[in-house]
């Protein structure tokens, strides 16, 4: 037992080492990257004995201490909570930025501040420990803001860039939107239980609970980019790659997922919640799935199957399943980081180049990365036996038999063939056919900080789905029967979406270009939905700003009211008062007057 | 008290008898040190107050407002010294006579014990403001800023002063602490609405509510460095300190008075947010900002629940450190690239490091980061306007949301992107800045490890 709190609050404290030694001459060293990571690797293997213990034992664990401040009732104090989510997430969070890390360290080796990203990297790391550990919902509000704080500065971590900058700020802009939800929810609670402790939320009524709910999904929709607060995320991908793979795969993006569960006691009981997230993930994963279909930024096309897979987990959450979405997300951090690095890797070899119209022929130049690809590519789609397929698979199964919303399920089916499409069409123009890049070569991904660190997340992408299904406690009674095509439905739908993509890609290959067509536009231009909430919103708000409150409010109104209409009146009645005209002549002339008449009725009255 | 008083007093003669060379160091350490002895003020121990003498008391609400004024005169002498380097030695020796005398004011107005040696005071701070903004402020229109200033302040707190005379003669004293338990409900009649009109208005004006906010811009905009941080970091926080204790003479009339206000706060507070997004000159910005935090200070005022006093005495000390040190930011800007376009000084982060990350630090509590003590003001009086009705949480949070992006919108345009070609040779930053604007800093995170000692009377 006394192992368990120590090793674990080491591992978290190792963490904040690398940050404090920022302050000394090893903030200087060209070694910190280096030191950055071992910590990481460390803090990974020593976070495996508690969750070990936990997996044998099965006991959740809270700390509380340092007492912050008492509010009247209220009690606020750092605490720590180490359950089943913490416990399994710490682990593969640690396990993923390690290997994430290393791979920066060849990604970034040009960069002159390389130690200070390293920093800002770990920094995310912190806060997105702070958020999964946190017991009360200050100290969780605290790692939110801070994941989204450090995604600020790393997405506009190259500043003389205009478009990272933008990112950067919709980045804030949609999580800040989600915040207001986190914080109504936060209002609500203080004012309806008195409490932000987590324990004392749960044993709340379960009666009248849709306002702190939708506040809570509001801000779920905001930090994991679903429909509505989406465009974020693809706009983030200005960032550095090692950022994508970070922040935008298996850590940030699934905060939002991460609170829902956390908080799913108060939303299993309430239908009407649980139904608008069952709708809400279903369109986005739809919709971000239609969207990825015919980008042809290879990162934006991983962003937005993150996005489609955030979707699914929120599906997910919506029929009930909440240990599930669980498990989707930690199965989804090793392939999507790959993925992400697997991208990565290809652009700086192809002297970054983004575009997969430019690509091609790479599995020959690039036999490893082509590798990891594919699998990761597999097992994004759920092919049986890869990390992808022990949730994915269980998801799609239970959706099917569920007697929920058959119109969003229906919809979630259609988004999971289209996951296999986009991916073999990532496959096809990238790593099939001929090469389309310039012959300059570049390409080179023998360095062993590259290999290693891919290589760690293949194991991760083949084995780890396996490893955590089989060793976690069931939580949920599984369904056992089911009917044939039922239970194969989501082999088949994603084996579809394979097979037409690849016929569809094979056949328009050499086909002339047509103009484009409706459904293409809507699909390249992402639903419009960029053109539209991006200028128009913005505008009028600004235009409001301006218009309004500044010239007609302020600068007229205001100024003609008061001040501008008092000194008028003044002047005008001061003006129209006094006797004081500046007629001298008239003066002088009425002197003159009444001193010679006085002067002669004196003169001759004597 | 005499113990801060007479020390501050002291600094007259020091800055006149210094040497040439020493006015600013003597002036600031000297300075520095006094804010050390009012730290030991902020150790309430009791529910009670500490009464000094039969004139002056500091209770957990004026403390911390105490404080922040005896802390914030060595950072304006710091952040003045710049600005001053081309005048004449009686002319610095004058400037700093001014300040000193307005802190000197400031803090007998916190720890005033009478309600009409409170409105003395409040008014007489208004002489050596007006004369800093008219006499060293850059551009010709200081003076209409001044006239702008002086009159609306005068105009609000004038009925005050009927209000106070009518107060003594009616309940027989003005002893802030005899006079909670002598006060008597405040029923709903024209005149008392009237009363309660006066004794609000010249707070409000000084807050500023919005509609009465256009002074409040001109005289930020328009006042030297110092000024502008003494203006955002005190004065503004008179208006809600006195509206705290003067609404315990205005009771029950407050709960249905108070809706036309509430309603221009909060409507107010996303106007003012919104005309910060199309601002260009960066005091401008700032200043605007200031009357949106401010809003929150009059809405948190007005409801009068226990949390969102506690929000109030937060925010008003927060803001006041932030809104100074964003001051100095834009002020040491405004030193190298002589214009405060926001647009002729982008991309510094380049050339200017360390002052980025100020930027940096200071935006982000000005977006109320969490744990910052400006988080916990914020969120309290959200909180607490939450409980007084559940729909305000729109308009908070549509303000929360355009706080965040004005603040960043401004260190983006300042820090990031291509730095011009008219910043290439411009000068470094220097400690004194640094330091300054590490002092800045330094109490907002110490607090933000135990924001208790902020949270006023109700805590």
């Amino acid at each position: 037992m006394n192992l368990f709190t120590s090793s674990i609050l080491v591992t978290l404290f190792m963490l904040t080492l690398p940050i404090m030694m920022a302050n000394t001459s090893m903030y200087i060293n060209k070694l910190y990257p280096r030191y950055v990571k071992t910590t990481i690797s460390y803090a990974f293997m020593i976070s495996l004995i508690p969750t070990m213990m936990f997996l044998h034992l099965g006991q959740d664990t809270m700390i509380s201490n340092w007492h912050w401040i008492t509010i009247q009732t209220m009690k606020l104090s750092l605490s720590f909570k180490f359950d089943y989510f913490s416990m399994i997430f710490v682990p593969v969070a640690l396990f993923v930025t390690w290997s994430i890390m290393e791979f920066s360290i060849w990604y970034m080796h040009s960069d002159p501040y390389i130690n200070r990203f390293f920093k800002y990297l770990l920094l995310f790391l912190i806060t997105m420990m702070i958020l999964v550990t946190a017991n009360n919902m200050f100290q969780l509000f605290i790692g939110w803001e801070g994941v989204g704080i450090m995604s600020f500065l790393l997405i506009g971590w190259w500043y003389g860039r205009t478009d990272a900058n933008t990112a950067a700020l919709q980045a804030i802009l949609y999580n800040r939107i989600g915040d207001v939800g986190f914080i109504m929810a936060m209002a609500w609670f203080l004012t309806n239980l008195n409490t932000w402790d987590l324990q004392q939320i749960f044993m709340a009524n379960h009666e009248n609970l849709n306002i702190p709910l939708i506040g809570l999904l509001l801000a779920a929709t905001g930090k994991s980019a679903q429909f509505g607060l989406h465009p974020w995320l693809p706009s983030a991908m200005e960032g550095p790659t090692p950022v994508s793979a970070l922040l935008h795969s298996s850590t940030m993006v699934v905060a939002g997922v991460f609170l829902l569960i956390r908080f799913h006691p108060l939303m299993e009981h309430n239908k009407t919640l649980q139904t608008i997230t069952l709708c809400l993930g279903a369109i986005t994963t739809l919709f971000t799935a239609i969207c990825a279909l015919t980008q042809n930024d290879i990162k934006k096309i991983v962003a937005f199957s993150t996005s489609s897979q955030l979707g699914l987990m929120i599906v997910t959450i919506g029929i009930n399943q909440p240990y599930l979405a669980f498990l989707h997300i930690c199965t989804h951090a090793f392939f999507k980081a790959m993925l992400f690095m697997c991208s990565g890797s290809i652009i700086h070899s192809l002297n970054d180049e983004q575009d997969i119209r430019k690509m091609g022929g790479l599995f020959k130049a690039l036999p490893f990365t082509t590798t990891s690809l594919i699998v990761g590519s597999l097992a994004l789609t759920g092919m049986p036996f890869l990390t992808g397929f022990y949730s994915k698979d269980l998801i799609i199964e239970t959706a099917n038999t569920s007697y929920t919303n058959a119109w969003a399920l229906l919809m979630t089916l259609v988004a999971t063939s289209m996951t296999a499409a986009y991916s073999t069409r990532i496959m096809f123009f990238t790593l099939l056919g001929q090469p389309r890049f310039s012959p300059i070569i570049t390409i080179n991904e023998n360095d062993p900080h590259l290999i290693n660190s891919i290589k760690r997340l293949l194991f991760g992408s083949i084995f780890a789905g396996f490893l955590i299904s089989y060793n976690i406690t069931p939580t949920t009674t599984p369904q056992m029967t089911m009917p044939h095509y039922l239970k194969m439905m989501a082999l088949i739908v994603t084996i579809l979406g394979f097979i037409l993509a690849l016929e569809l890609n094979l056949m328009m290959q050499n086909l002339k270009f047509k103009y484009p067509s409706g459904l293409f536009k809507f699909s390249n231009m992402l639903g419009y939905f960029p053109t539209i909430i991006h200028r128009l919103m913005p505008k009028t708000n600004l235009l409001m700003g301006q218009k309004s409150a500044s010239t007609l409010l302020d600068m007229t109104w205001m100024e003609k009211i008061l001040p501008k209409s008092i000194s008028h009146f003044q002047m005008k009645s001061s003006i129209a008062v006094s006797n004081q005209k500046g007629l001298i002549k008239l003066y002088f002339m009425s002197f003159m007057l009444t001193l010679t008449l006085s002067l002669l009725t004196l003169s001759f009255h004597g | 008290m005499l113990k801060i008083i007479v020390p501050t007093m002291m600094l007259i003669p020091l800055t006149w008898l210094s040497k040439p060379s020493m006015i600013w160091i003597n002036t600031t350490a000297y300075s520095m040190l006094i804010s050390l002895i009012g730290l030991t003020y902020l150790n309430q121990f009791t529910d009670n107050n500490l009464n000094f003498s039969l004139l002056f008391f500091t209770d957990s609400l004026s403390a911390p407002l105490l404080v922040l004024t005896t802390w914030l005169l060595p950072l304006m002498l710091m952040a003045s010294q710049h600005h001053l380097s081309k005048e004449t030695l009686t002319r610095k020796k004058l400037y700093i006579t001014m300040l000193v005398t307005l802190q000197l004011l400031l803090i007998m107005t916190f720890t005033a014990t009478e309600l009409i040696m409170f409105y003395i005071l409040f008014e007489a701070t208004l002489m050596p403001t007006l004369i800093i903004i008219t006499r060293w402020g850059n551009q010709t229109e200081r003076l209409n800023a001044g006239l702008y200033f002086l009159f609306y302040t005068l105009v609000g707190s004038l009925p005050l002063l009927i209000a106070l005379l009518w107060l003594q003669s009616n309940l027989g004293t003005l002893n802030l602490l005899v006079i909670q338990y002598w006060t008597q409900p405040l029923l709903s009649s024209w005149s008392n609405t009237l009363l309660w009109l006066a004794c609000m208005m010249a707070f409000m004006v000084k807050m500023p509510l919005y509609g009465l906010h256009l002074w409040l811009p001109k005289a930020h905009v328009e006042a030297p460095i110092a000024g502008s941080m003494v203006l955002a970091a005190v004065l503004l926080k008179l208006g809600g300190y006195g509206m705290m204790r003067i609404t315990i003479l205005l009771n029950p009339l407050t709960d249905f008075m108070a809706y036309p206000f509430m309603m221009l706060s909060l409507w107010g507070m996303i106007m003012t947010s919104s005309i910060c997004l199309r601002q260009t000159d960066l005091k401008s910005l700032i200043a605007y900002s200031s009357v949106s935090h401010m809003a929150l200070v009059i809405v948190a005022v007005l409801i009068q629940s226990p949390w969102s006093y506690m929000g109030a005495t937060a925010l008003m000390i927060a803001h006041g450190l932030t809104s100074s040190m964003l001051f100095c930011l834009a002020n040491s800007n405004y030193e190298r690239i002589h214009s405060r376009t926001m647009i002729l000084a982008r991309g510094l982060q380049t050339l200017l490091p360390l002052m980025a990350a100020w930027w940096l630090l200071a935006s982000l509590t000005n977006l109320a980061l969490p744990p910052t003590i400006n988080l916990v003001g914020e969120l309290f009086v959200v909180m607490a306007s939450f409980s007084w009705s559940n729909i305000t949480i729109i308009l908070m949070g549509i303000n929360i949301t355009i706080t965040a992006l004005y603040s960043l919108y401004m260190l983006i345009t300042t820090q990031r992107g291509k730095y011009t070609h008219h910043v290439k040779n411009i000068k470094p930053s220097f400690t004194r800045e640094n330091s300054l604007m590490a002092l800045h800093l330094l109490p907002l995170l110490l607090l933000s490890l135990n924001p208790k000692v902020i949270l006023g009377p109700i805590y």
